[in-house]
């Protein structure tokens, strides 16, 4: 049974105390970003071969999945 | 995804050299995008203020988003979205396909699934994933085949007559509200009511999620599998008569498997297990 001082509220266990700032969760009303219906903002970042990509031009004339996610590292 | 239309991006504040670290290390194909000074993260403003920048210095606390999935169009116009208040709550592949699509899954040899025959319905309950991990949010299956002539009542009839209802169950498992589709109306004529109904086959989804009573993040599994037990309550009638209440059960297993977990989760996995 995990330590119940890494189990948040909602029950999730993570192996880091619950005063560090990685645990904190939002309210239910916390921001998530451009509406439905609305423009995606423009997105022109390096990918992991350092390579410049412009999400829009890369999508040419398909559908796009953007995921925003915390970290590949921890 | 790609075969489904759609170029698969992921956005994080991460170094180049951690994301090719990454990607190298667990095969991953699509583009990682390195978000660094969080300058997307906040023209999108979904930035985590409930980070000060002195926190997690090291590992870049400062300027993580809150964690979410955008979906477009052709034209670049957003079409839905996916965020949960939870940050490792997520859709899985072929639960997002479903979210986009409108339609299940096809089933793959893969699937865990299980049949069980009552008084003239027939219950099927499948994943539409080959497994189950930590807070990702698969869907379960529920099949409903109904006899020619038949009929049961649906959860929204009156409740003179035996809604019918499912009970799920899973050690450790979090299921969420089951997503029946719309009945058909049956006229009653001696009693002057329309009834709503289900004829030939209902299909019934249900999200299922793994929670930390059965996968605790950073420590591997500590069972392989996970057994997932569905109870259907109905009633069946033709046009003159009806049979008993009848409750039918599937029980089948579907294997659990480990999140892809970042080197640091294991680290402080390892840490813990010290103490």
């Amino acid at each position: 049974m995990p330590d119940p001082g890494y189990i948040d509220e909602f029950g999730f266990y993570a192996p880091l105390p619950l005063n560090r700032a990685a645990r904190r969760e939002p309210g239910a009303d916390f921001p998530t970003g451009p509406d439905i219906g609305s423009a995606l903002p423009a997105v022109c970042l390096p990918n992991q071969h350092g390579q410049l990509v412009d999400i829009r031009q890369q999508c040419g004339n398909r559908r796009a999945i953007v995921v925003f996610h915390r970290s590949a590292y921890w | 995804m790609r075969e489904a239309g759609y170029e698969v991006f992921a956005i994080s504040n991460d170094t180049v050299e951690r994301l090719a670290d990454f990607a190298e290390q667990h095969g991953i194909t699509f583009s990682l995008l390195s978000d660094e000074d969080s300058t997307v993260i906040r023209a999108f403003g979904i930035m985590n203020t409930l980070v000060r920048p002195d926190e997690g210095k090291h590992m870049r606390w400062y300027g993580i988003p809150y964690p979410g999935t955008y979906i477009t169009d052709e034209a670049g116009i957003v079409v839905d979205k996916d965020f949960h208040q939870h940050h490792a709550r997520r859709l899985s592949g072929r639960g997002l396909l479903h979210r986009i699509l409108g339609t299940l899954p096809e089933q793959h040899a893969d699937t865990p699934k299980a049949t069980s025959e009552g008084n003239e319905v027939t219950l099927t309950t499948s994943l539409v994933d080959p497994t189950l991990m930590l807070e990702v949010i698969s869907l379960l299956v529920c099949r409903l085949h109904i006899a020619p002539g038949q009929h049961i009542y649906a959860p929204s009839a009156p409740q003179a007559f035996t809604q019918a209802s499912l009970k799920f169950h899973g050690e450790g498992l979090r299921f969420g509200e089951p997503a029946w589709p719309e009945p058909q109306r049956l006229n009653m004529t001696d009693l002057n009511i329309q009834v709503p109904v289900y004829e030939g086959e209902v299909i019934v989804s249900v999200p299922v999620t793994a929670t930390s009573e059965l996968v605790r993040l950073g420590h591997g599994l500590d069972q392989l599998s996970v057994k997932i037990t569905v109870a259907c309550t109905y009633q069946s009638c033709d046009e003159v008569s009806c049979g008993l209440p009848t409750t039918i059960e599937t029980t089948f297993s579907v294997p659990l498997e480990e999140l892809v977990e970042p080197d640091g989760v294991k680290t402080y996995a390892k840490r813990v297990e010290r103490e």
